[in-house]
């Protein structure tokens, strides 16, 4: 660095001494109080372009308020240069600034490009990482949800099967309406019974006689009137409403010495009808069991 | 003064033009700037101890800033360049400090 320290303006070295001596040599020509003589003042070797001008009537004056320090006024040829320095410095100074500020990439080395570069190829390698994890996590979610939405649609279709046989859900189909006249009341519960079972077997999967929903553990009981279903008191007319196959159900309720034929010779009259769309509208109402409680589930 | 008012203006002139630094200027202008803070340290300093010389300061102020932008050419062609303007920075830097002390003797007398 010994170059940078030669290239030293007014620095305490090299030149600094030259300059003392010259200095002294200068100081040799005042007198012993430091003020020098006017006509020294032609012979400043740091000013030998320095014209004598109106101003030099005070430079006298000058000097002895600052001693040591250099002339101001009027500004020579070397000031003006050393204005014009300062003032390419603060032009430098504040143009370097204002692009340190502006300009991010442009102004870089090589090698910190390079370094740069190469930062972001590594972020760029972890993001691709990170993408492709988010990514098998989604798949992951989407098809855990395609799971449940699929359990979820067994476990309704298994609510509305349950509900049918259970009662607890209108159902609609094909199916048969029975209608029973019986002028004479001698239709027994056990001819209901028999009726019900009869569609049963004939597959019937939903059954409702007049306004009571037909389940498992319905009873018909006879009444004074007519008969009971459920607690439910029916009078002639029972009209069955059975969903199900209808020719299955017809035949099977017309056969020799079936359902109808009793009904006949007990004095009742039964008509068939069958429809492709059928509604068993009534319900029945489940209560929770109180005491029975599911049993653990035997793995299949 | 007069090189304060200087000063001044070319402040004032980048302020007011807003130029942008050419390409080829731009690895250099930041360490010439480094330089030239050096060089008017040390004119300063020599101000005050009543040696200042305007010849000598244009002359270490320019040749400050030329040494300073031709090592960092240098150090840029031989693969260094970053380092190299780390050592000028450094180096000037301590100057600077050092021309800042004597210049605080100088006006505090501490």
């Amino acid at each position: 660095m010994s170059v940078a320290d030669d290239a030293t303006g007014g620095a305490p070295d090299r030149e600094g001494r030259e300059y003392r001596d010259d200095r002294e040599r200068r100081e040799a020509d005042t007198d012993p109080a430091g003020i020098p003589a006017v006509p020294a003042e032609p012979a400043d070797p740091a000013d030998p372009l320095d014209p004598p001008g109106p101003a030099d009537p005070v430079d006298p004056v000058d000097r002895a308020d600052s001693p040591r320090g250099p002339r101001l006024w009027p500004p020579g040829r070397g000031q003006v240069l050393v204005a014009v320095l300062l003032a390419v410095l603060g032009f430098a100074v504040v143009v370097q600034t204002r692009q340190t500020r502006e300009d991010g990439l442009q102004s870089l080395r090589q090698s910190d490009l390079v370094r740069i570069f190469d930062n972001l190829q590594q972020q760029s390698t972890r993001l691709d990482e990170e993408a492709q994890r988010l990514e098998r996590e989604q798949l992951e979610l989407r098809s855990g949800t395609d799971r449940t939405a699929a359990a979820e649609a067994a476990a309704r279709r298994r609510l509305e099967v349950l509900g049918i046989l259970a009662g607890t859900l209108p159902a609609t189909g094909p199916g048969i309406r029975l209608r029973i006249t019986d002028p004479d009341n001698r239709v027994t519960a056990a001819m209901l019974i028999d009726t019900v079972q009869e569609l049963r077997d004939a597959g019937a999967e939903a059954i409702q006689v007049g306004p009571v929903r037909v389940v498992a553990n319905t009873s018909f009981v006879d009444g004074p009137d007519g008969v009971v279903a459920d607690g439910t008191e029916l009078r002639p007319p029972y009209e069955f409403v059975a969903i199900g196959d209808p020719a299955t159900m017809k035949s099977a309720l017309d056969i020799p010495g079936g359902v109808l034929e009793t009904l006949r010779s007990g004095g009742a009259e039964g008509v068939v009808d069958t429809g492709t769309s059928l509604t068993v509208s009534a319900l029945r109402q489940v209560k929770a069991p109180q005491y029975a409680r599911p049993a653990p589930a035997r793995s299949p | 003064m007069i090189a304060a008012l200087g000063l001044l203006i070319g402040v004032v002139a980048g302020l007011v033009l807003q130029p942008t630094v050419p390409g080829w200027l731009q690895p250099y202008l930041p360490i010439a700037v480094v330089a030239a803070l050096d060089a008017v340290f040390g004119g300063l300093r020599a101000m005050l101890d009543g040696i200042f010389d305007d010849r000598v300061f244009t002359v270490s102020f320019l040749s400050n800033v030329v040494v300073a932008a031709l090592i960092v050419f240098l150090g840029d062609h031989l693969g260094v360049g970053a380092q190299l303007s780390t050592g000028v920075v450094v180096v000037l830097g301590i100057r600077i400090f050092s021309n800042a002390a004597a210049i605080r003797r100088h006006i505090f007398k501490a």
